[in-house]
């Protein structure tokens, strides 16, 4: 046994400290581990035979903390530095551009070096050099070559880490796609931001800043230059703010549209009536005038979005797809304003109010109609949000006194009544009850809680009532954590959301292009050559009139709203219907990955099993099985270890009495050995009582029996004497087997990990189906064993909980961590199973899949709106059609709208599948 | 230097745009001249005024990227041979 004092970097609080003890505890032949985070060490006791310091300062490292050595010059930094404030300046010289990184992690002067060396080494670096003491790298390259994101992750490859600044904004007033990557695009050239992420249906933008370039304030500024509104991101009661934003939108979409109908009706019966010589149509709508009057009107009130639109966007630079109907209507309505004031002759007299006013109806009313649905997508998050409490009853000088939520502060005494929403996290110091935790775990039936039990912020108090102290509050609880995950989620893009909007991003430039072919070919050759004088009538003998039309209809059935829509909108449903199941997938990457994958890899300890030994078995040789099972629980009353307190648990459970023991002594690795009644009683392993010169060979058999089916044996000796053998077993959860089952049914390859020996993990594995088991894996060697699987070809999703398990969930494809995990893995995990039932990960991936399939539909009906729509409006069909099929502009506009609602209402039937358990 | 480059690519994109008008008009001029009945010269003003417009609008959003890249491309060049030609120098002396 030796003892030892690493030291620790990294260290802020109690919680690091545990989680540090914890993974050192978590080695085997670490017996114990105290972190202390003032210090900055953490003693650890341990036997050498067993394992070494290395393995332990693995274990620490895995676990997100530096180990310092002594010894080492330049020690190795693990992941999750401290956030710190990015520096970064930026000069342009030459085309050359200048710019300071902030720099964590760094312990020593070679660290510095290395990334310098790193730096340079980068293709388009001109020069770069790391500042120890500052901690920063100043590093002057080539932009047309490389960004700043290499060199951040060339910072990050390193095992450093790169400090930034993030803030999440509500943006209003995007209309497709375009908008948003015009957001991004302008965001993304103000000095002092590093990244901006802008999503459309989530209407938020987030931005990752260097505050000492700039601020909020300045990030707010250029998104509102650019003609978008902005507001601080939701900190809290965002619900209803969130809520009421969006029903302003409804509101002013439903008002406009009712204007444009009101409107459009006579406009289009007037033109048309006047045309087609419709007599029931009265006189005063066929004047005119009185058109120019109604449609100036529609142009000026629910039209002007589209101008306003166009103008502060071209002001940037920008086009959007309000470019696209403002020059269509704006065409329609300037060419007819000519024909009623100007004489332009005999092919001028006929007017296009018609086409004006019913291109902004259809319009207006496809954005009324994205603005109704997309209020539905989000609603998982309203849901979330709406569940928190308002306000909670603490005690204040033994008197209750009920405050706003807001104002609740950790180590506060808080008082829920039956019936009641408990308000923030904590842990019962009084009373009893049965706490209904559906809303954040999914878990329909209500769990216990008593004193010393956790509870959760949001959950509703069924039974008793109780007082607990306040442990997390404000943005700290369990559903500000979720309610942030999947807000993050879902503003994160899908490698297939950005080729998405890298096309639609294009398409109106595209867009405009074929607009102005379109024109140039029935001006030129449709005209004359397909006979159209005489093919079509209502008035169209102007040729520049029938192209302008057609080219109108090109650019309005254009527009690619459905295509930017096609994929956030599937993760924002998908994402939120998992969060409703207690699923929390972290972005749309991890749904293209969870797509690929052939092989799960669950951890058995605490992932398959329950985590906690539990007495199996009582086989005694001499005397009772109660006399066998006393004995055993005697000597492993003082122990810790968790074997010793299953025995004692089973001992208690039987009713036994267990007298306290003298002089106990724990032998690592073999056993334990106690004195009580002037008798020396032995527990342990056959080399334990080998080594006291007990005869082992008649109870062989059993042994290996036992470990056959997967428990661990014990041998029980009173005064040199064999008494019988004990069993202990980490048990299976009920649920292990079928989950099993469900992936091998979904044609998964299953595999468990695991540091149990061959024969132990091959039962556990036999008894829930598994087919191939990864055994004698030592905590830190279990990334290896999924790398090589990967070496197979194989994509994997690691299972697990532990905070060895963090670099194996790290390693996999996909990283799922059961709710009952540590911190750690849940933070290395991509999807996070809320509830602790080993089931969901089978849910995960068929939402994952359901998700993605959505988004491929998605994207086929928008991309197939387009591709059929655009042929059709430029006029593809009138040569081969009798009589001509050309698409009017207004029913282009109505096609248009019908795309977005087709996608989202696809999109929203994913809400109505079941993820069956 | 940014004001610079957008006076360039307004410049570039009104060029353009004014060629590509030329182009129309020229053309539709022949088209008047070969179908006087059926073309006439309001609908070549008129077309004039929409492919400038639409012209305007794609020259507007692709000469700005092209630019903006040839300058930095350009100014790269110039730094690389200035510093060769003080490293010759250098090493002359």
């Amino acid at each position: 046994m030796e003892d030892v004092i690493i030291k620790i970097n990294g260290m802020m609080c109690s919680h690091c400290e545990k989680t540090v003890s914890e993974a050192a505890l978590g080695v085997k032949g670490v017996s114990k581990a105290k972190a202390d985070h003032k210090k900055g060490e953490v003693k650890v006791s341990f036997d050498t035979k067993v394992t070494d310091l290395e393995t332990i300062k693995s274990a620490i490292m895995a676990s997100g903390y530096k180990v310092i050595d002594e010894g080492e010059a330049c020690p190795l930094p693990a992941g999750q530095p401290v956030i710190r404030q990015e520096a970064k300046q930026e000069a342009r010289e030459g085309g050359l551009k200048k710019i300071s990184i902030k720099i964590t992690g760094m312990t020593c002067a070679s660290c510095a070096q290395n990334i310098e060396k790193a730096l340079n080494n980068i293709e388009g670096v001109k020069s770069a050099s790391v500042n120890f003491s500052f901690e920063k790298a100043a590093v002057e390259y080539d932009p047309s070559k490389v960004n700043p994101k290499t060199f951040e992750d060339t910072i990050t490859s390193l095992g450093y880490g790169v400090a930034k600044s993030e803030v999440t904004l509500k943006v209003g007033g995007m209309h497709c796609a375009s908008c948003a990557i015009n957001i991004e695009n302008a965001l993304k050239k103000t000095g002092g931001i590093v990244n901006a992420d802008v999503s459309f249906p989530l209407e938020r933008a987030r931005i990752a800043y260097d505050p000492e370039l700039v601020s909020v304030p300045d990030i707010k500024k250029t998104i509102e230059d650019v003609g978008y509104t902005v507001s601080e991101q939701l900190e809290k009661s965002d619900a209803d703010r969130e809520q009421r934003a969006r029903e302003e939108e409804i509101k002013r979409q439903r008002i406009n549209f009712i204007i444009a109908l009101i409107l459009a009706v006579p406009i289009s019966l007037g033109d048309m009536g006047r045309n087609m010589g419709w007599t029931f149509v009265p006189d005063i709508f066929k004047n005119d005038y009185v058109l120019f009057i109604l449609a100036t009107i529609v142009m000026l009130f629910p039209g002007r979005q589209f101008f306003e639109g166009t103008y502060k966007g071209l002001r940037h630079g920008m086009t959007d797809m309000n470019l696209l109907i403002a020059t269509g209507t704006g065409a329609a309505y300037t060419i007819s304003v000519a024909a009623t004031f100007l004489d332009l002759g005999e092919a001028y007299k006929h007017t296009y109010y018609d086409t004006a006013a019913l291109l902004i109806m259809f319009i207006v009313l496809g954005r009324y109609l994205e603005a109704l649905t997309k209020g539905r997508t989000s609603e998982a998050i309203r849901k979330l949000m709406g569940l928190a409490a308002k306000t909670a009853r603490i005690v204040v000088n033994g008197e209750e006194k009920e405050i706003p939520v807001e104002d609740v502060k950790v180590n506060d005494i808080v008082v829920v009544r039956p019936g009641e929403k408990i308000p923030v996290d904590g842990r019962v110091v009084e009373g009893l009850t049965a706490v209904d935790e559906s809303m954040i775990t999914g878990e329909s039936i209500p769990v216990e809680k008593t004193v010393g039990s956790e509870v959760i912020g949001a959950t509703i108090n069924k039974t008793g009532m109780i007082k607990f102290r306040a442990t997390k509050v404000g943005k700290d609880t369990a559903l500000a954590q979720i309610i942030k995950l999947v807000e993050d989620a879902q503003t994160r893009k899908a490698p297939i959301q950005k080729l998405a909007d890298i096309v639609a991003g294009h398409f109106i430039l595209a867009v405009h292009v074929l607009a102005l072919l379109t024109f140039f070919f029935w001006f030129f050759i449709g005209f004359e050559k397909f006979n159209v004088l005489t093919t079509f009538g209502m008035g169209l003998t102007s040729p520049f009139l029938f192209s302008l039309l057609i080219s109108i209809t090109v650019l309005i059935i254009s527009c690619p709203c459905a295509v930017g829509l096609a994929t956030p909108i599937a993760i924002m449903v998908g994402t939120g219907k998992g969060a409703e199941n207690g699923i929390l997938i972290k972005g749309g990457e991890v749904l293209e990955k969870a797509q690929k994958l052939d092989t799960i890899v669950f951890d058995k300890t605490g992932t398959l099993t329950k985590g906690e030994p539990e007495l199996t078995d009582v086989l005694p040789i001499k005397g009772t099985e109660n006399d066998v099972l006393r004995l055993a629980a005697i000597a492993e009353k003082g122990s810790e270890h968790p074997l010793g307190e299953a025995i004692l648990k089973g001992a208690k459970a039987r009713g036994i009495d267990v007298p306290d023991a003298g002089e106990f002594n724990a032998i690592p690795g073999r056993g334990v050995e106690v004195k009580y009644g002037g008798k020396r009683i032995l527990i342990g392993t056959r080399k334990l009582m080998i080594d006291n010169g007990l005869d082992i060979a008649p109870l062989n058999d059993k042994l290996e029996e036992l470990e056959h089916n997967g428990k661990t044996a014990m041998i029980v000796s009173s005064n040199e004497e064999i008494a019988g053998i004990i069993a202990v077993a980490d048990t299976l959860k009920e649920t292990s087997a079928e989950a099993v089952r469900e992936l091998h049914a979904m044609g998964f390859s299953v595999a468990m990990i695991t540091g149990d020996n061959r024969r132990t993990a091959d039962a556990i594995a036999k008894q829930v189906g598994i087919d191939r088991v990864l055994s004698e894996v030592l905590p830190e060697d279990k990334a290896v064993e999924i790398k090589k699987l990967q070496a197979e070809g194989r994509k994997v999703a690691m299972v697990g909980d532990g905070i060895n398990d963090a670099p194996a969930l790290t390693q996999s494809d996909v990283g799922i961590a059961i709710g009952s995990g540590t911190d750690v893995a849940i933070e290395s995990a991509q999807i996070v199973l809320i509830k602790n039932d080993v089931r969901d990960a089978a849910k995960a991936i068929r939402l994952s899949r359901l998700t993605l399939n959505k988004i491929k539909q998605n994207l086929f009906w928008a991309f197939f709106y387009n591709s059929i729509g655009i042929p059709i409006a430029a006029g593809i069909l009138d040569p081969f059609t009798t009589p001509p099929c050309l698409l009017n502009p207004a029913i282009a506009a109505a096609a248009m709208a019908a795309s977005s609602v087709t996608v989202t209402m696809n999109t929203l039937l994913l809400k109505r599948v079941k993820l069956k358990g | 230097m940014e004001k610079k480059l957008g006076v360039y690519s307004l410049a570039a994109s009104l060029s353009t745009s004014i060629v590509i008008v030329l182009l129309f008009y020229i053309l539709a001029l022949q088209k008047v001249n070969a179908y006087p009945g059926v073309y006439v010269k309001v609908d070549v003003y008129a077309g004039m005024v929409y492919v400038f417009i639409l012209s305007m609008i794609v020259s507007a959003s692709i000469w700005p990227g092209i630019i903006e890249k040839r300058y930095s491309v350009n100014m790269l060049q110039k730094k690389v041979s200035q510093q060769d030609d003080k490293e010759n120098s250098r090493l002359k002396t």
